[in-house]
């Protein structure tokens, strides 16, 4: 109680998200007799010593290559081409990229890092405001951690004893329909705020459509190429973020011939900050990590769940709200592998499908990431848009509510989630 | 503090976490509630090696860890994930009663403050999982089999005829889906709670390693306590130790049932050549000598046993 | 000052590269049925070094994020005392990163990464000399910024 308190003071006079992390997680460490404090400094170490956490700084740097080499353009363009006609043009053209390179990255914050680049500007330039072109970067990323191959998925899958290969596919739907949620929710509020924006170009005509599919096919075939390494072969989620970067270089250099070494060197230079950034705050949550677990902090949390009531739907209802308060004080994965084997079996003791909450609970985590005051996304795009935090929020609360009932609406009909992995199954 | 906080990178479906349970519930009556223990699972606190390090580093935890994983501190510890080091249960409680085996113990409490509570925590033997079926050495020949990143691991598979291919135990189940590996090994609880077996078709019981964990603590915390209580832990841990063994040994004999039910093939081949081939582990690894003492010590104690029945 | 920074930034690029480079060869040899058992390893022994320097590098280029809704309605003389307080507050964090992070390597020198026979303490270590050059950087601003100070306080 005490750390939380230090920890959202220090917060809130602008010291750095990470600082404050350290800050709280070793005053710990310094008031407890029996915890060495260089305790603190392996488990700062440790953070990084995980394999799918590599995936983070290759798809920022494989997103900044993409920038160099045109891939990026062209998908923007075919993007453009489908969805630009609607309402709200860039901010759609955001939420369909999400879903196309959703299907690659597991990671939502290396997703709105990268989206942040690539669409920050354009979509400021082209009349949305700045708060609102961070809201939709940072939201669209949640498509990410559904759509497979999805690191948090696997994570729970592990850790929760789960079928992965049923959480894989539980989460296609969920994918889609939040896609759908996020552009209706775009549609209503680009017509209430940018009534100039909602004008739209004509439909594209199929003649059209084909034309630039055939344009950018290296680009279209870039996330077809990464799902299909990932789900049939070769590569795991992380060695995919490798292959992610080499593959951008290679159709930089000689297929569009549009990267240089020059920008090839200034891509890499400009995400070692934006992993300096992400990484300091993943390294420190680890401290903080590890005095949660010490105390067993989601053990007592869990147990006052499961004495409070048994009715199944209170309990999953009441598990996301947990969840959802957690996701916005701590990091997602770091959630993911502390809160999973303490809530897997309280929802499974009153009859709740665990790849049903699987799914809900990467939502709600991850959308935990896009809120104040510790979501990661929100600081990461916030911080690569230089957009002002109390702007982004205004922007983002109609989203959250989209975000929200759609939750809402998949924990009351579990068959939304659960109809397609019992079909395949 | 009085507190022990126990960690395993295993669930609370594993059997050895029904062992941890009995632990904690033997040393905190016998010491009526004195001491306490807290469990944590799924390594909430870190992985093996970082919570030996931190038991080093003197904070009140202890960890079920293997013998490879103790080899850099104590190197005779290694020999204990060695291929084919003994037969059954009753040869392993005659290898850790041991003077040798005290002798290790006692050396790593006072060089690098671990204190070994008891190691007589068998989780199984060790099978290959493939997707083929496999009768002799030969049959591995370029299957990229997942193992622990450990030398005497990848020796051993090695040794056998597969390729060793390190891989995060989390990762194996999307690997063998993805066909990223080929084949994986593990014992029968370890493949039952990460569900393996609906990824492969195969398991043939070599039996190569026998999986044997230790409770492993930090000295400084057991030098802490008063002798009877030392000695309440040291008892609570050797006997949860033989309850979880003794909870495995059930739990396979249902997994098997329910693995052929689901229609994997289960093959008993003759071990003989996977033996041949693995005893030049011992060799690559410089175990050969301590290999033989161990031999002969296991000898000594079947023949007195043999003579006095 | 100014060296040690450039250094360090294309030593960042460098280890940025060589763990693509590592992770994505493999893979590939994983493939082809040749599995390097190390590289995974390696990588991540990079990594952490990459994440400590990287760290210190977002110092100098960019900016770790923080919660401006109070700081931006700041008057700008007492917003660069805050921040003075905050630099302050962030070495003495960073001190105590060193000093336990030494002690850290000291203690395990047997332990090792993974399945390689490279000592766990050289991961270890990207943590206090991370740490000192981020407090380099945070001492250079701060005595700029208190240098700066002066002439204002005269208008
Ligand atoms: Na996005
Ligand atoms: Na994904």
């Amino acid at each position: 109680m005490m750390m939380m308190l230090l920890f959202l003071l220090l917060l809130a006079i602008g010291l750095p998200l990470a600082f404050c992390l350290l800050i709280a997680g070793l005053s710990y460490f310094i008031s407890a007799e029996s915890l060495p404090i260089a305790v603190a400094v392996q488990r700062l170490v440790a953070s990084s010593q995980s394999f799918p956490l590599l995936a983070v700084p290759f798809f920022i740097l494989a997103g900044h290559i993409m920038n160099h080499s045109g891939i990026t353009q062209r998908l923007i363009s075919f993007s453009n081409l489908l969805v630009a006609w609607i309402a709200g043009g860039l901010a759609h053209v955001t939420i369909i990229l999400s879903a196309l390179m959703g299907g690659v990255s597991g990671s939502a914050i290396a997703d709105a890092a990268m989206q942040a680049r690539i669409l920050g500007t354009p979509m400021q330039t082209s009349g949305l405001g700045k708060g609102f072109s961070a809201a939709i970067v940072t939201i669209s990323a949640l498509i990410t951690a559904c759509i497979p191959p999805s690191i948090g998925l696997i994570l729970y899958g592990f850790v929760g004893n789960v079928s992965i290969g049923k959480l894989f596919i539980a989460g296609i739907v969920p994918g889609i329909l939040l896609t759908m949620t996020l552009m209706l929710t775009v549609f209503f509020q680009v017509k209430k705020h940018y009534p100039e924006q909602a004008e739209g170009e004509k439909r594209p005509h199929l003649r059209q459509i084909m034309r630039s599919m055939n344009d950018c096919k290296w680009a279209l075939l870039f996330p077809v190429i990464l799902i299909v390494t990932i789900r049939f072969g070769i590569f795991t989620p992380s060695e995919a973020g490798a292959f992610a970067v080499v593959y951008a270089g290679i159709i930089g250099f000689w297929c569009y011939r549009e990267l240089t070494f020059d920008s090839l060197i200034t891509s890499l230079k400009d995400s070692i900050d934006d992993i300096g950034m992400i990484m300091l705050i993943i390294l420190s949550a680890g401290v903080v990590g590890y005095v949660v677990a010490y105390q067993q902090l989601p053990v007592s949390l869990a147990q006052a769940v499961s004495d409070l009531t048994s009715q199944p739907i209170l309990v999953l209802l009441l598990c996301l709200i947990f969840l959802l308060f957690v996701g916005m004080l701590m990091e997602g994965t770091v959630i993911v592998l502390l809160l999973t084997p303490i809530l897997v079996p309280v929802v499974q003791t009153v009859g709740i499908d665990p790849i049903h909450f699987g799914v809900l609970m990467m939502i709600i985590v991850t959308f935990g990431g896009t809120t104040p005051p510790v979501g990661i996304a929100m600081y990461s795009v916030c911080n690569i848009m230089q957009c002002p935090t109390d702007e982004y929020v205004s922007a983002a609360w109609p989203f959250y509510l989209a975000v929200m009932g759609l939750i809402t609406l998949m924990a009351l009909f579990p068959s939304i989630v659960l109809f397609l992995p019992e079909l395949i199954y | 503090d009085s507190t022990l906080n126990v960690i395993t990178s295993l669930s609370t479906n594993d059997p050895m976490y029904e062992g941890l349970v009995k632990f904690k519930n033997q040393v905190e009556t016998a010491s009526q509630g004195r001491l306490s223990v807290r469990i944590f699972v799924g390594s909430q606190l870190g992985n093996d090696s970082d919570m030996l390090e931190q038991a080093m580093l003197g904070a009140n935890v202890a960890v079920l860890a293997d013998g490879g994983r103790l080899a850099v501190y104590q190197n005779e510890l290694g020999i204990l994930g060695a291929p084919y080091l003994v037969e059954d249960y009753g040869q392993l409680n005659v290898l850790v009663d041991s003077p040798l085996f005290s002798e290790w113990a006692d050396s790593l409490a006072t060089r690098h403050g671990l204190h070994i509570f008891s190691f007589n925590w068998w989780q199984g033997a060790r099978h290959l999982l493939t997707q083929k079926p496999v009768s002799a050495p030969a049959d591995l020949q370029g299957i990229r089999m997942r193992t622990i990143g450990a030398p005497v691991w990848i020796q051993t598979i090695d040794a056998m005829g597969a390729t060793p291919t390190p891989l995060a135990w989390a990762e194996v189940y999307s690997g063998l889906q993805q066909q990223v590996i080929d084949a994986a090994e593990a014992q029968y609880t370890g493949m039952w709670g990460a569900r393996l077996y609906e990824v492969i078709t195969h398991v043939t019981k070599t039996g190569h390693i026998q999986l044997i964990s230790g409770l492993v603590g930090s000295e400084r915390w057991y030098q802490s306590l008063s002798l009877s209580q030392q000695k309440i832990v040291t008892r609570a841990a050797i006997e949860a130790g033989r309850f979880a063994s003794k909870q495995v040994r059930a739990e396979e004999v249902k997994i098997e049932e329910a693995l052929k039910a689901r229609g994997v093939v289960i093959a008993e081949p003759d071990t003989t050549p996977f033996r041949q081939s693995a005893k030049v582990v011992y060799k690559n690894l410089g175990y050969a000598a301590l290999f033989r003492d161990i031999q002969t010590l296991l000898q000594e104690a079947d023949d007195a046993n043999d003579s006095s029945h | 000052m100014q060296m040690i920074h450039r250094i360090e930034r294309w030593l960042c690029v460098l280890l940025l590269v060589a763990i693509v480079f590592l992770v994505f060869i493999a893979a590939i040899m994983r493939t082809l049925g040749y599995p390097l058992i190390w590289s995974v390893d390696v990588a991540q022994l990079l990594f952490a070094w990459l994440a400590m320097l990287a760290a210190n590098q977002t110092f100098h280029h960019g900016q770790h994020a923080s919660v401006d809704i109070f700081t931006r309605r700041l008057h700008p003389a007492y917003r660069e005392l805050l921040f003075s307080g905050l630099d302050v507050l962030m070495i003495v964090v960073l001190g105590v990163l060193v000093w336990f992070g030494v002690e850290l390597f000291m203690a395990n020198p047997q332990r090792t990464l993974g399945s390689t026979s490279i000592a766990y303490r050289w991961v270890t270590l990207c943590v206090p000399v991370g740490a000192v050059l981020m407090i380099l950087t945070l001492a250079t601003r701060l005595t700029r910024r208190h240098h700066r100070e002066n002439p204002e306080a005269g208008l």
